[in-house]
């Protein structure tokens, strides 16, 4: 018992150093909050004190009637001028000027230039900002090399492309994605050669990323052609995607493969994708797949039929045992106006529900009813 | 008798003291797990990976509203829902049999017409009685179905969903505008299978909102809802970063959580006979997984916010903490099997254990110390000095980890500007452990007692309509 008649004895110092301990580190946390608050409110402060000071700068450097050698610019102020620079960059790609609704009047003569694009970018040279983001792209922190990485992507210094084909495999992914995809903007064909690599290199539950950023810098069908054919199917799947876009009559055939997969997911997506290319080439490989013993592939079809207005194919999948399937095909004939709608018109026995679900709906343009 | 009671009282003392002491260094671990966690999320976010052209080709969502009486806000949610910026999406509200005019409101507001939409069946739920989809946006399904709590809603919902992934919404809430895109977005570049996804609630009360959208995040005035917006900032931004680091997330709350509906499917869905049925799903989920040996990831994301009707009176608030507290022993219970289970990982090791001895049991040694205070008080051998200073350090203790929290909001998401807010959050941050947060262990503890006799059912919390108002 001598234990607990010395335990309060001993509680009570402990719990005063603990107090003390906690309490000085509560202090540090409220000091921090403090300071970051004030850190804060004062950078607010002093942008907006020097917003209209900055733009007349950056106007004047426009003009000409500044010397970039004059301009010295405090290391504080450098990043919301390279980010007004970018600001700008991204404005003139409509009409080469700075909203009215933001207030900035006196930079709205800026319209009267004639290459906007060209200009902003030699004054975010000059002003050594594109130095800057080169060595950006070696920092030691990922996330500033990703920063770097996008502000060229912004500013579109394709001049970059060789520091960037590097960062693809750098150790950090996010740094790679970030490459990627700015070589992807670029419409880069260097990085081509190592589509394969990315994708094995990259976790399969990522594949769907990389698709997202791939589909926009249209592959050509050799670059794809290897992944269409690789043993993993999510390879497979990501080639089924990416060979899916208009006008792509070369991809057709791949597609026409890849639609008789095992994977039921991947010819899905390959079914969806020779829609998308909206080649009449894929009439054949629907017709072929219509029998498919997956619903989400008939259902996949009945879209497709949809986009390329074949209304007897349509009229076949209408009466399909699955419900989706038949949903699908209602959506796309209500999509083809009135000969669609007349089709839908002669289910209302069989499907009275469903046809008069999408007769009374108006036809959507543009969009899915489902 | 006077010295076997002093024995226990001594003893008991101890233990407190160890408890309490292994409880705050438990949080203040999560806290700094949650650091790492959070300044990774917001470099994350600086670097703008999914921007709009590299975010389309992505998974359909489908976002599940499970309604029971809402009359007064459901337009505006679902009026949000719709603008949610995501390339495909539906909204299914699941109107569970209310009582007032929630689908005559739906009906009139988004020109509803009756529907036929297969449903495989594949979770059991109360009968539905008709499906409806607008005139005016046809990705907005409406299921109207008889009563059955809000699991069975959102069982029905999954049953007509179409989608890959599945969102549950809260119908008192507001989304902001890319919260599914910044949701979505460790989905797509996952490098294992991410099962579930959550998002931070906080409270929308008193804040401006306009056209669906809040505009400026305000600390409401009112007391309570005040002191709640403190309690969820801790609560998200501290507690579940903490867990989704250690992969031990078990609670995505079911206001916005989005899920695997395939997954979802394959365990059941939700329960019907528990009122936690968001934090059961989750561990379920853990559960399943690692029973198939399979590697996954339970991911909280805590930027993108929904915003949510917060209680504002005691007895509301009062009930809902407490069929929260109901959820959490139902599913403790219910999955006691993972307890210190390795085969259940960290789940199992850290997540359970610390769910049942510090949020379950929590309330009881914190009330049982109250009372044994009271006794020694009586006996006359209360050590007033020990108490006093006990006391103190549970204050500071408190502070630390709230302030901590607020200090984690400013370097963060920053969601509150006014200065008028930041005092005010730091002011709530030492006044809630005077009163407030006993009181939510004394509702949390009369959960312990009414777990077996208590229905399930909707929680009844009186809505009022979201104020649009413009900004002074």
């Amino acid at each position: 018992m001598g234990f607990l008649e010395e335990f309060q004895n001993w509680a009570v110092p402990l719990a005063l150093v603990l107090i003390a301990l906690l309490g000085g580190i509560l202090m540090a946390l409220f000091l921090t909050y403090v300071i970051s608050l004030y850190r804060h409110a004062r950078e607010d402060a002093y942008v907006r004190r020097n917003q209209l000071r900055w733009l007349e700068l950056v106007k004047r450097l426009f003009e000409g009637t500044l010397r970039y050698a004059d301009v010295k610019l405090s290391r504080r102020e450098r990043p919301w001028i390279r980010e007004l620079l970018i600001d700008a960059f991204f404005r003139q790609e409509f009409e080469c000027s700075w909203d009215a609704d933001r207030q900035r009047d006196s930079f709205a003569e800026l319209k009267i230039q004639p290459s906007c694009e060209e200009r902003v970018r030699t004054i975010y040279n000059a002003l050594g900002f594109l130095k800057e983001d080169m060595r950006g792209l070696g920092s030691r922190s990922w996330w500033r090399r990703v920063k770097a990485v996008e502000r060229l992507e912004d500013m579109g210094f394709v001049e970059a492309e060789d520091a960037l084909l590097r960062l693809l495999s750098d150790k950090r992914p996010e740094v790679r994605f970030a490459a990627l995809k700015t070589l992807a903007a670029f419409g880069s064909k260097r990085f081509y050669s190592q589509v394969g690599e990315i994708f094995s290199a990259s976790s399969s539950w990522s594949y769907l990323y990389l698709v997202n950023i791939l589909y926009y810098a249209r592959l050509p069908v050799e670059v794809l052609e290897p992944l269409a054919r690789s043993d993993n199917p999510y390879l497979r799947k990501a080639a089924a995607t990416l060979l899916g876009r208009k006008g792509e009559a070369k991809s057709v055939s791949l597609l026409a493969k890849l639609a008789e997969d095992g994977v039921e997911e991947v010819r899905r997506e390959a079914i969806a994708s020779l829609a998308r290319t909206g080649s009449a080439a894929a009439i054949p490989v629907f017709w072929r797949r219509l029998q498919d013993e997956s619903p989400q592939v008939r259902a996949a079809i009945a879209q497709g039929m949809g986009e390329l207005d074949q209304l007897v194919f349509l009229q076949k999948l209408s009466s399909d045992e699955e419900f989706d399937v038949r949903f699908q095909a209602f959506a796309a004939l209500s999509h083809l106006g009135p000969l669609g709608r007349e089709v839908i018109v002669n289910y209302k026995g069989k499907y009275k529900d469903l046809a008069q679900e999408f007769l009374r709906l108006e036809p959507q343009k543009g969009g899915s009813h489902a | 008798m006077r010295e076997v009671l002093l024995d226990i009282i001594l003893w008991y003392n101890l233990f407190v003291l160890l408890y309490f002491l292994l409880i705050n260094f438990s949080y203040l671990s999560l806290l700094l797990l949650a650091t790492d966690r959070l300044i990774y999320f917001m470099r994350r976010r600086r670097t703008r990976i999914c921007k709009e052209e590299h975010c389309r080709l992505v998974p359909s969502v489908s976002l599940l509203v499970p309604a029971y009486n809402e009359e007064p806000t459901i337009a505006e949610s679902v009026n949000s829902f719709l603008k949610v910026d995501y390339p495909v999406l539906e909204v299914i509200v699941i109107n569970d049999g209310s009582r007032d005019k929630t689908l005559e409101v739906l009906k009139r507001r988004f020109q509803l017409i009756q529907a036929s939409r297969g449903s495989a069946e594949k979770i059991k739920t109360a009968e539905v009685r008709a499906i409806y989809r607008s005139k005016l946006d046809p990705r907005l399904v409406v299921v109207d179905k008889e009563n059955g709590g809000k699991a069975d809603a959102l069982n029905a919902g999954l049953n007509y969903s179409r989608s890959k992934l599945y969102a549950g919404v809260d119908a008192d809430s507001l989304l902001e505008r890319d919260a599914l895109k910044r949701l979505i977005q460790p989905y797509l570049e996952r490098d294992a299978k991410v099962l579930g996804l959550g998002g931070i609630i906080m409270p929308a009360n008193d804040s401006v909102i306009k056209d669906g959208i809040v505009i400026e995040p305000r600390v409401p005035r009112k007391f309570l809802p005040a002191m709640q917006v403190m309690e969820y900032i801790r609560a998200f931004l501290g507690g579940r970063s903490g867990w989704s680091k250690l992969n031990s997330l078990l609670i995505i709350s079911g206001a916005f959580g989005l899920f695997e509906r395939k997954e979802v499917l394959k365990v059941g869905g939700y329960r019907t006979d528990t009122v936690g049925e968001d934090m059961d799903l989750v561990v379920r989920l853990h559960r399943k997984m690692r029973e198939e040996g399979k590697k996954y990831k339970m991911v909280f994301v805590p930027d993108p916010v929904c915003w949510t009707q917060v209680p504002e009176s005691q007895s509301v608030l009062a009930a809902q903490r407490n069929r929260w507290q109901r959820g959490l022993i139902e599913t403790i219970l219910h999955n006691w099997k993972m307890m210190w289970n390795p085969r259940y990982g960290m789940a199992g090791m850290i997540g359970m254990p610390f769910h049942f001895f510090f949020e379950m049991l929590g309330p009881v040694v914190e009330f049982s110390g109250y009372a044994l205070l009271v006794v020694a008080w009586i006996l006359g051998i209360v050590n007033w000095k020990f108490a006093l200073v006990f006391f103190v350090l549970a204050v500071v203790f408190g502070v630390l980890l709230s302030l901590f929290s607020l200090l984690l909001v400013e370097f963060t998401t920053r969601k509150y500007h006014r200065s008028k807010d930041v005092l005010k959050l730091v002011l709530l941050a030492v006044l809630e452990n005077f009163g407030y947060r006993q009181l939510l262990s004394w509702w949390r503890l009369t959960a312990l007692f009414g777990v077996q006799r208590r229905k399930k059912s909707w929680g009844q919390m009186k809505r009022t309509e979201f104020v649009t108002q413009e900004a002074k």
